[in-house]
């Protein structure tokens, strides 16, 4: 009897799932240019004419070519590759690459 | 037969428990993948692993030296062959990985650093079944081999520098739309070209 109590408690443990679930969104990627910086989020002006919000956290790489710079790089008219995924309700950027050329540079 | 009549009815109560909680586990689990296992389930998993893995392989040391070659072709294997649940650095912190029941360890912690050479390899060469880790094992010499300087990667997976992350990014599988994607990149953002 005892061994069956021991086998019903072990099969209900089983059967609840811990409780917080990871589920995390999917990784993007955007091309485009910098409409605003605003502290700890930026604005991008997509190549197919859409915008998007990213917020900025200590993990966000920010970089150019090899180098590795740190947010305030971040320069409206900068041309980006941007990695991005929702993560409770919000895009974060994972990474931002700077390129070489920027619209400001253009004008 | 008073006897034989009790285990019967005892046996029947014991098949009617376990189909009683197996289709609570169902209904309870939805088995759904992203959930995460709870701590006893992962600690019977583990048990039950450590039980299925012959002694004789899991006491077996690392065959092949350690050497910066053997780990280098264990980190080209894996940033071709398993990063893409695992991620360069190990940490399965992967969507495929995220997405797997159980979750993909993060091989730099102890659970993973732990297990024996043996065990490692064992894993890599015949998988887990009812997990997400696919069996590799080829039955060849250079298979093993192969396997075996794995092992070794994995030992360094906790002191990888950011140099290796960045030659393991070049030899990640891509798809088509990857490589588009890194063209127009390049593209945009060293030639200035306008879309």
């Amino acid at each position: 009897m005892k061994n069956w109590i021991v086998a019903a408690v072990v099969m209900a443990a089983l059967a609840i799932p811990a409780i917080g679930r990871a589920h995390e969104g999917h990784l993007h990627k955007a091309l485009g240019t910098i409409a605003s910086v605003q502290g700890d989020h930026v604005e991008i002006k997509t190549n197919d004419g859409k915008s998007i919000t990213v917020m900025l956290d200590k993990k966000t790489t920010v970089t150019r070519g090899t180098e590795k710079l740190d947010a305030t790089a971040l320069k409206v008219g900068d041309r980006v590759s941007v990695e991005y995924m929702e993560e409770k309700k919000m895009m974060m950027a994972h990474a931002i690459k700077l390129g070489t050329a920027t619209e400001a540079a253009k004008k | 037969m008073r006897r034989v009549t009790f285990i019967l009815i005892g046996a029947g109560l014991v098949v009617m428990l376990m189909a009683t909680a197996g289709l609570v586990y169902l209904r309870a689990s939805g088995l759904d993948a992203m959930a995460q296992p709870g701590a006893l389930e992962a600690r019977l998993a583990r048990a039950a692993r450590g039980v299925a893995i012959p002694s004789a392989i899991r006491t077996m040391a690392n065959p092949t030296p350690r050497s910066g070659e053997s780990v280098a072709d264990g980190m080209a294997h894996f940033a071709d062959h398993c990063a893409v649940c695992h991620g360069n650095e190990g940490r399965g912190d992967t969507e495929m990985g995220r997405g797997l029941y159980p979750k993909a360890p993060d091989m730099r912690l102890d659970a993973t650093q732990q297990l024996s050479d043996g065990e490692l390899f064992y894993i890599i060469e015949h998988g887990i079944r009812f997990t997400g880790m696919p069996g590799w094992r080829t039955g060849t010499t250079a298979g093993e081999e192969s396997s075996w300087h794995l092992v070794h990667f994995i030992r360094h997976l906790p002191t990888l520098t950011p140099a290796e992350l960045d030659s393991m990014k070049a030899r990640n599988p891509r798809s088509p739309e990857d490589i588009r994607f890194e063209i127009e990149e390049e593209r945009f953002l060293n030639e200035g070209a306008q879309k």
